[in-house]
């Protein structure tokens, strides 16, 4: 190759190189050494010493192409520029075209940016493993193959394994297959393949050791390795504790309110009796406003016991939970409110029929309770052009007995379909329907705590079917 | 009639208008001897052995479960352990549903009379109750 397509070659390539004589004095550069090392032209001819200055660990250098020279074999160093480059520095002998060693090749390549992005990568994995390590929930991470990638202090210790018989395992296989929980598989092997990140959700289950827990999972895909399947982020917050306080502190909170609603009874008695008192000892004696401010006193005293006593028997159906449900027969109960609700239904005409019903597990007053209540609302809530129609009848299903207590009354707006079994929740004025909208809320309660649901299905204006369910006798399908 | 003989353990003066008017209403003839509390009652009625200065044999007791500074159930069944008092029927009113699931068994042969919050049935209720067990109290007295 003629001398200049040469020296066009290493001007035109980026290459920094620095060729020096066997004495190590720079013979010539390439322009990016000279930008690189700040190279005069001047600067041919000087000892390489000078240049190696810019290096840290400069001796080791020159002693290095010492022995390139000497061995002829290719050394390759790793250095560290003054400006705080990295630079990879290879050092080869020098070939005249006559085959004779006449000095060294220097060329330098800078892996500053390389250099600095694996520092980057490390510093980020420290940073994550700190922070796995850090977080106090339990933490787990799963490969593809759903087997344990690696977890944190805090999973080992809540759950008792060990880092060494963990790693490696397939989640389900953990500790004696205590993780092989049916909710678990079922996040793992259909929710997160879909979503790639779960939240919130929710397992409770009988662990051997540490007895029932309850825990609230997050879920969630991170990017692993080129060209491989994500791994999972499992985080684990056990909520068995907190929820056992909620549950505690929810037991006190109804306590008082029952406590409260026996407790403002006879204030509340006084109110009522003398306001009423007054309205029979005063009436016409006082002018015809006082009789009418005596008169809205009298209401509003009147109505506030109706609510309190319906409050107080909502409250009664939670506190007084205290038997084991047995078996109840239906029949028998649905026969007795019929006998109850007698005088209510000969009064409006309502007809009302049911098929023969089943024994069901439940307890004898709530159950009561229940039929009571949405029978008497399908007398109530009819409509006023046409007698009640009201039949009871009921289903098997999984299981439970799906009871359906249809009538053909006023029926539900559909926006209000969910929101009437909340307590104290009314969609009629007093003089429309008189009420304190707790009846619902005690059927719901009752069916909840059987272990049933309840729901209403309604055309507005034609009526409405209440559902609900309770379980069955022998409790098979 | 002669008129009955009423004693009535009641704190609330709101509560005692309310019974004497019951008995008004009712056409109960009576006279009442009325105490703030039960030891006052206890005091008057079962003094210590010896001291017993009166033979005052009331035609009936009425009691307040929830009268101040004493269990309304202690007082009752020192009631019933006099002697003196063995023949006449006593009634517990109160307007606590709660207590009288509690106590109804420990209550033999005790009436229990709950306060109604409306006026008339408040009437009605304590007005007969009363005449029932002056009745009682009379019939189980002749021989």
């Amino acid at each position: 190759m003629a001398n200049s397509d040469l020296e066009n070659l290493l001007n035109s390539t980026q290459v920094a190189a620095i060729f020096l004589d066997s004495d190590l004095r720079i013979r010539s550069f390439t322009p990016a050494a000279g930008a690189v090392f700040r190279l005069l032209a001047s600067d041919a001819g000087r000892p390489l010493t000078d240049l190696a200055a810019q290096f840290a660990g400069e001796g080791a250098v020159v002693e290095h192409m010492k022995e390139v020279l000497r061995t002829l074999s290719v050394r390759e160093l790793a250095l560290t520029g003054a400006q705080g480059q990295y630079f990879v520095m290879r050092i080869l002998p020098y070939r005249t075209i006559h085959n004779v060693i006449d000095g060294v090749v220097v060329t330098f390549f800078d892996v500053t940016q390389l250099k600095e992005a694996e520092q980057r990568v490390l510093a980020a994995k420290v940073y994550v493993e700190n922070i796995v390590k850090t977080v106090r929930e339990p933490l787990l991470v799963l490969d593809a193959g759903l087997r344990v990638h690696s977890a944190n202090k805090s999973f080992y210790e809540l759950f008792g394994v060990s880092e060494n018989e963990s790693k490696g395992q397939v989640i389900f296989d953990l500790g004696n297959r205590q993780w092989d929980i049916p909710e678990l598989r079922r996040l793992l092997g259909e929710v997160l393949p879909h979503n790639k990140a779960v939240r919130d959700f929710r397992v409770e289950h009988d662990f051997p050791e540490l007895g029932r827990r309850i825990m609230l999972l997050g879920a969630r895909e991170i990017p692993h390795e080129k060209d491989q399947a994500p791994l999972i982020l499992l985080a684990i917050d056990d909520i068995t504790e907190s929820k056992d306080l909620l549950l505690k502190m929810n037991e006190e909170l109804k306590h008082i309110a029952y406590a409260t609603s026996h407790d403002l009874q006879e204030p509340l008695r006084m109110v009522v009796s003398y306001t009423q008192l007054l309205a029979r000892e005063y009436k016409g004696k006082l002018d015809g406003q006082a009789d009418q401010f005596i008169a809205y006193a009298v209401e509003g005293a009147l109505r506030m016991e109706m609510l309190l006593k319906d409050l107080r028997e909502y409250w009664s159906v939670n506190e007084h939970w205290r038997e084991r449900p047995i078996p109840v027969d239906s029949n028998r109960v649905c026969a007795e409110i019929l006998q109850i609700l007698n005088a209510a239904i000969q009064e409006s005409g309502a007809r009302v029929t049911h098929d023969p019903l089943p024994t069901v597990i439940a307890e004898e007053v709530p159950l009561r309770l229940l039929f009571q209540n949405l029978i008497g609302n399908a007398i109530k809530y009819r409509r006023p052009d046409e007698p009640a129609r009201i039949h009871i009848q009921a289903r098997r299903t999984h299981g439970l007995w799906r009871f359906s207590v249809a009538d053909n009354g006023i029926g539900i707006e559909a926006q209000h379909l969910e929101t009437i079994f909340a307590p104290f929740k009314r969609l009629h004025g007093l003089d429309e329907y008189p009420g304190s909208g707790i009846g619902l809320a005690i059927c719901k309660t009752v069916v909840e705590r059987s272990g049933g649901q309840i729901w209403v299905e309604s055309t507005y204006g034609q009526g409405s079917t209440f559902y609900y369910t309770l379980p069955a006798k022998d409790g098979d399908a | 009639m002669k008129a009955a003989q009423i004693v009535l353990i009641e704190d609330n003066p709101a509560d005692v208008y309310l019974i004497e008017l019951a008995l008004k209403e009712s056409g109960v003839t009576h006279e009442m001897t009325k105490f703030k509390s039960g030891e006052e009652a206890l005091r008057a009625l079962c003094p210590p052995e010896g001291t017993e200065t009166s033979t005052f044999v009331p035609d009936a007791i009425l009691l307040d479960l929830n009268t101040p500074k004493s269990d309304g159930f202690q007082v009752l069944i020192k009631l019933k352990q006099a002697p003196r008092l063995a023949h006449v029927p006593m009634a517990v009113i109160t307007s606590s549903q709660a207590a009288s699931d509690k106590h109804r068994t420990s209550l033999q042969g005790t009436r229990y009379i709950q306060k109604p919050a409306q006026l008339q049935e408040f009437l009605t209720t304590v007005g007969q109750a009363v005449k029932d067990m002056i009745e009682e109290g009379r019939a189980s007295k002749s021989p």
